[in-house]
C-alpha cells in the first residue's frame, strides 16, 4: 500500500490511478529508502549547495510535509528533479528521483500541471534517455510517464511510442505482477481522449490486451485491467466501430462471461458491451447477436447482483439486442443468405417467432428454398453451415409438419441420417434432433 | 485453533486493504463514467448554444439588412422627390420670368395692338358668330378698340363674317392678372372665348414643357418609348 493510512474524513475523488502491485512495491520501497550519501554528492560538486538544500528539505518526510514543501515552490523543485533525472552515472539518485516525482504527481495536482510539460520537453531533448535506464529504472520511471500521461496529453510522441512498445512487451512477460503493472499504466493513460487514439493506432499494446484476456493464465486482476483499458478505449466512437475486428473481442468476452470470475469482471465485460452497443451499433449489433450475447447476458442475469451499474448495463444489453433482433430476423435476410451458400448462427435460425411465421415460405417457387438448403447439406463446406442447415430443416418439419413428406420425397431425409455420424458433434447434434422431429409424427398420422 | 492477536490483526489489514482496493476500483469507474457523460452533455450543451447564437445572428442579420434596405429606398425616393422639386422650381422660375417680362406689355404700343388684333381675329374665327362680345382689361380699352377696327377690317374679307359686329363690354373689366389680351363672348353669352395672355402662355406652357425639359436636363433616361 502507498504510505497513506486510511482516513474516512475526506471522501474525495479516488486516486487518479492505481499503480501500485507487490512487485512494484518492493521495487519502489527499496528506491525510497535508499541510502543515498547526498551530502558526499554535494561535496563532489555534482549537486550544488541549493539543490543539496533543496532535497533535504524533502528526505524522510511524510507525504503531507512533502507535499507542501513541493508546492510551496513548484519552479524551484520541478527544475530540481529534472536535474536529478539526468544524474543518470547514479541510478540510485535517478530512482529515488522517480519515486519521489510519483508520489507528488499522485498527491499534488499544482504541482503536476507544472511539472508535467517540462518533463515533456525534457524528454523531447533527451531522446534516449529511456532506453539507457536499467530494469528497476524503467519501472519506476514508468509510474512517473503514465501518471504523466494522466494528466495532460502527451507532447513528445517519440517518447509516447516508445512507451507503448515497452508496455507491450511488459505485457508478453510470464509474470503476471509486470503484465498487471503494465495494463495499470496503460489505463493511466487512457484516461486522456488524444491518447486513446494514440493508442490504438499504435495497436501492439491492444493486441496484447487481447491476448491476455484470451489467455487461461491471467488471474482476475489481470483481466480486470486489460478489460478495463478496452473499456476506456471503446469510449469512442471510431475505436468502438473497429474494436471487435482485429481479435474477436466480442467472443473472448463472451467466454469470461460464461466463466466463473469475480463480479468486477463481469462489471467490465458488461460494461464494454454496453458502449459498443451505444457508440457502434450498426457494426456490433450483427456480431453480438452471432456470438449470442444476448444468451450470455441473460444467464448472468439470473444471478443475484447487489451492483447497480451491473443491472442497469444488463437491461440495457438485453433490450437492445432484443430490438434488433427482431429487425434482423426478416424472411429477406435469411432468404440471402441461404442463397450465399454460407450459413451461419444469425438470429433468424433460432428465432421461434421467425419460424412460425415463414416456414411455409420455403415452400415457394416449388420448395426452391427448401432445394437449396439441401444443396447446402450436400457440400462438404464448412461444419457450421451444415450445422446451421440441419437445424433449420428441423425446424421446417416442426412447424411445417407435412414438410416430412417433401424432405423424403427429395432425399433430404437420407442426407441427414448419414450427418448423424459426421466427425463434428455440433453436426451430428443438429441431424439428430432433425430425424427426431422426422420420426416423432410418423406413427401420429 | 485460534490465531494469535497479531495474526488476526495482520488478516483484518488483509482484508481491509482489499476492501478498499475493491472500492477505489470502483469508485475510478465510476468516476470515468461520469466523466464521459459530462463530456457528452458539454459537447451537448456547447452546440446547442452555437445554433442558438447561430440563429439568432441570422435573425439580427435579417432585421439590419431589411432595415439598410429601406432606408435606403427612403433615401432614394426622398432625393428623387428632392430632384423633381428642384427641377420644378427651375421651370416655375422660368415661367415667373415670363410673366414678369410680360408685365409693361401695353407699352409696346404697335405691337401688342397688331397682336390684339390677331387675337380678336382668332377668336371670331373660332366663335364663328357673327355678333361677338370683348371682354378687356381697363388700361387696355383704347387699344382694344383700335384693335377691333382693325379686326373687323379683316375679317370682312371672309365670305362668313361680312357683317360683323365686335363691340366692347364696358361694365366688366377683366382682371390685371390675366397679364393682357381678351375674352370674347358670344351667342348670348353661351359661348367664352378665353384669349387672354394668362390663358395662353398655360397653353403654351403645356406644350414647350417637354422641350423646355430637355433643354434644361437633357433626355431622360428612363424613358423607353420615344414615339
Amino acid at each position: 500500500m502507498p504510505s497513506d493510512d486510511i482516513s474516512f474524513d475526506n471522501v474525495a475523488s479516488p486516486p487518479p490511478a492505481v499503480l501500485d502491485n507487490p512487485r512494484i512495491d518492493s521495487i519502489v520501497d527499496n528506491a525510497r529508502s535508499a541510502a543515498i550519501p547526498w551530502h558526499g554528492y554535494q561535496r563532489s560538486g555534482i549537486l550544488s549547495e541549493n539543490e543539496y538544500g533543496l532535497v533535504s528539505d524533502i528526505i524522510g518526510k511524510p507525504l503531507d510535509v512533502f507535499k507542501r514543501v513541493i508546492e510551496s515552490d513548484v519552479k524551484v523543485y520541478t527544475n530540481l528533479f529534472l536535474k536529478l533525472f539526468s544524474l543518470t552515472m547514479n541510478p540510485d539518485i535517478v530512482n529515488y528521483a522517480f519515486v519521489k516525482v510519483a508520489d507528488a504527481l499522485l498527491n499534488s495536482k499544482e504541482f503536476s500541471y507544472f511539472f508535467i510539460p517540462l518533463f515533456f520537453k525534457f524528454l523531447k531533448e533527451n531522446e534516449t534517455y529511456f532506453e539507457n535506464l536499467d530494469t528497476d529504472g524503467k519501472l519506476l520511471f514508468a509510474q512517473v510517464f503514465a501518471l504523466a500521461n494522466l494528466y495532460v496529453a502527451c507532447s513528445c510522441p517519440k517518447m509516447f511510442t516508445v512507451f507503448l512498445e515497452y508496455l507491450s512487451k511488459l505485457m508478453t512477460s510470464t509474470d503476471n505482477y509486470l503484465c498487471l503493472f503494465a495494463t495499470q499504466c496503460l489505463a493511466a493513460m487512457l484516461n486522456l481522449k488524444a491518447h486513446r487514439y494514440g493508442v490504438w493506432a499504435e495497436g501492439s499494446c491492444p493486441y496484447r490486451l487481447a491476448e491476455i484476456l484470451r489467455s487461461s493464465s491471467a488471474d482476475s486482476q489481470l483481466q480486470y485491467y486489460s478489460l478495463f483499458c478496452f473499456w476506456l478505449l471503446t469510449f469512442e466512437s471510431p475505436i468502438a466501430k473497429e474494436a471487435n475486428k482485429p481479435f474477436d473481442l466480442i467472443k473472448v468476452m463472451v467466454h469470461i462471461a460464461r466463466s466463473d470470475t469475480k463480479t468486477k469482471v463481469y462489471r467490465m465485460i458488461l460494461a464494454i458491451f454496453s458502449n459498443l452497443l451505444q457508440k457502434a451499433p450498426n457494426e456490433n449489433i450483427f456480431t453480438m447477436l452471432l456470438e449470442n450475447v444476448d444468451k450470455a447476458v441473460k444467464l448472468l442475469q439470473r444471478r443475484k447482483w447487489a451492483d447497480e451499474e451491473i443491472l442497469s448495463y444488463m437491461d440495457f444489453i438485453i433490450s437492445t439486442l432484443e430490438v434488433s433482433s427482431q429487425h434482423l430476423s426478416t424472411f429477406d435476410i435469411y432468404k440471402s443468405e441461404i442463397e450465399s451458400g454460407q450459413l451461419h448462427w444469425s438470429p433468424s435460425h433460432r428465432s421461434e417467432q421467425f419460424w412460425i411465421e415463414n416456414a411455409k415460405k420455403l415452400n415457394s417457387d416449388n420448395y426452391s428454398l427448401l432445394k437449396k438448403l439441401f444443396q447446402n447439406l450436400q457440400n462438404h463446406g464448412n461444419p457450421t453451415s451444415l450445422a446451421v442447415a440441419c437445424h433449420d430443416l428441423g425446424a421446417y418439419i416442426t412447424y411445417y409438419p407435412e414438410g416430412k413428406s417433401v424432405l423424403v420425397k427429395y432425399g433430404m431425409k437420407q442426407r441427414i441420417m448419414e450427418l448423424m455420424s459426421h466427425p463434428n458433434p455440433e453436426i451430428r447434434f443438429e441431424a439428430l434432433n432433425t430425424v427426431q422431429r422426422l420420426m416423432t409424427e410418423v406413427w401420429n398420422n | 485453533m485460534s490465531l494469535s492477536d497479531e495474526q488476526v490483526q495482520a488478516e483484518m489489514r488483509k482484508m481491509i486493504s482489499f476492501i478498499k482496493q475493491e472500492a477505489l476500483e470502483k469508485a475510478k469507474e465510476i468516476h470515468t463514467l461520469s466523466e464521459e457523460d459530462f463530456q457528452v452533455e458539454k459537447a451537448k450543451i456547447v452546440r446547442e448554444e452555437c445554433e442558438t447564437i447561430d440563429r439568432n445572428y441570422e435573425g439580427k442579420l435579417k432585421r439590419v439588412s431589411m432595415a439598410q434596405k429601406i432606408a435606403k429606398s427612403n433615401v432614394m425616393n426622398r432625393s428623387r422627390l428632392d430632384l423633381l422639386n428642384s427641377r420644378q422650381e427651375v421651370i416655375d422660375g422660368i415661367f415667373s420670368k415670363v410673366e414678369k417680362k410680360l408685365e409693361g406689355i401695353e407699352q409696346k404700343k404697335d405691337a401688342y395692338v397688331k397682336f390684339l388684333c390677331d387675337l380678336i381675329v382668332q377668336s371670331m374665327e373660332m366663335l364663328s358668330e357673327p355678333v361677338g362680345i370683348i371682354y378687356a382689361r381697363q388700361r387696355d380699352l383704347d387699344l382694344v378698340s383700335l384693335a377691333i377696327s382693325k379686326a373687323i377690317e379683316s375679317l370682312k374679307e371672309q365670305e362668313t363674317f361680312k357683317s360683323v359686329e365686335i363691340d366692347i363690354d364696358h361694365d366688366e373689366y377683366l382682371d390685371d392678372s390675366c397679364l393682357g389680351g381678351i375674352k370674347v363672348v358670344g351667342l348670348g353669352g353661351k359661348i367664352k372665348i378665353d384669349n387672354t395672355m394668362k390663358a395662353r402662355l398655360e397653353l403654351i406652357k403645356k406644350e414647350a414643357l417637354p422641350q423646355i425639359r430637355h433643354m434644361l436636363f437633357g433626355a431622360n433616361p428612363n424613358r423607353k418609348h420615344l414615339n
